[in-house]
């Protein structure tokens, strides 16, 4: 049972340093160099990540996208596509050791993403975890996660759309119709929905940030212990970023 | 030269979307995309590599013993299956 979990809140990072420090995370933490970390961050400016897996010109309106000078980042997690907005999304990260509880994969999504249920929860949303990575609230999804793993370390990350603009989401990501349909919707519009919408009054991402901290705390059964990052942790997200500010990692596929 | 994409909405939740460029009955490239996950995620990638110049026998054959180790998740094996024989047919 983790009993500590140290946790950065970074508030309006850039996007490509933003996951430069998730990767950093992991890298640092298979190394065994820092401890079991939770992240709480925001993008500035918005951002769309897409998953591993993905071809971007199938999932992202790139001319939208550079119309809007929102920049377009492959994850080194698989999943879907993501849009950070700048004014309405919370992302978490954290990573673990892949034992005990976290050993099975989706066991340990479920672990997780009961952080956020715990938090929506705490705010009067009847949230529900749906296998394998979503938060739905009135069968909409509100959030995602993604997941991956090195030597026995995982790093987890996900979207949290508090007051997202879902207008401008649905501008940018692209579904593949068979998707949608097996949905039985039309649009992703019909398939989303934020925080702010369920509440029937505007909540933002900072409001939300305490309510995440005390989720993830009951969630996860351990104390979470307030840092700043460190000047290593920094410089070599300042490395990874490079990579994830190139084309020849987000155009790979 | 034929150019094929094959969507698949797995029972496992995600979806598969595949693009392959066939030549004469074998894959000349193939690219599983979609939002699905899999452990580690280098096997897909070496995957699609070993797959180049193969028919649909040898295709089927590799993806079976190839993943033997992987973790998908969202997705299965079959499902990476059905999709090269819905290309190579």
């Amino acid at each position: 049972m983790v009993e500590e979990i140290r946790l950065i809140i970074d508030k309006h990072q850039d996007p490509h340093y933003n996951m430069g420090f998730d990767e950093a995370l992991l890298t640092l933490r298979v190394q065994g160099e820092i401890p079991p970390t939770l992240r709480l961050y925001m993008w500035d400016p918005s951002a769309v990540t897409i998953g591993y897996f993905q071809r971007i010109r199938d999932v992202v309106n790139l001319d939208y996208a550079l119309e809007k000078k929102i920049p377009v980042i492959r994850r080194i997690t698989g999943g879907g596509a993501v849009y950070h907005d700048r004014d309405g999304e919370v992302t978490y990260s954290i990573v673990l050791d892949a034992r005990g509880r976290f050993t099975d994969v989706q066991e340990s999504y479920r672990i997780i993403c009961s952080g956020i249920v715990e938090a929506l929860r705490d705010l009067g949303l009847e949230a529900i975890f749906k296998p394998v990575n979503d938060i739905l609230l009135n069968g909409r999804k509100v959030s995602g996660s993604a997941q991956t793993r090195r030597k026995n370390t995982l790093l987890q990350h996900g979207t949290l759309m508090v007051s997202t603009n879902l207008d401008e989401l649905v501008r940018l990501l692209v579904v593949p119709r068979e998707k949608l349909e097996s949905h039985r919707v039309s649009s992703i519009r019909e398939r989303v929905t934020t925080v702010s919408i369920e509440l029937g009054k505007t909540l933002s991402p900072e409001e939300m940030i305490p309510y995440l901290i005390e989720g993830f705390r009951k969630a996860l059964g351990a104390q979470l212990i307030e840092e700043k990052p460190s000047p290593s942790e920094e410089k070599l997200a300042e490395k990874y970023a490079e990579k994830y500010r190139s084309i020849e990692w987000n155009y790979k596929r | 030269m034929e150019e094929k994409r094959v969507v698949i909405r797995s029972a496992k939740g995600k979806t598969l979307t595949v693009y392959a460029k066939v030549n004469n009955g074998r894959l000349e490239e193939i690219v599983f995309g979609g939002d699905y996950f899999a452990y580690p995620e280098d096997s897909i990638v070496n995957l699609e590599e070993k797959l180049r110049g193969l028919g649909l026998e040898e295709a089927l054959k590799t993806i079976e013993e190839y993943l033997k180790d992987t973790v998908l998740l969202g997705i299965s094996v079959e499902d990476l299956k059905e999709s090269v024989r819905r290309i190579l047919s």
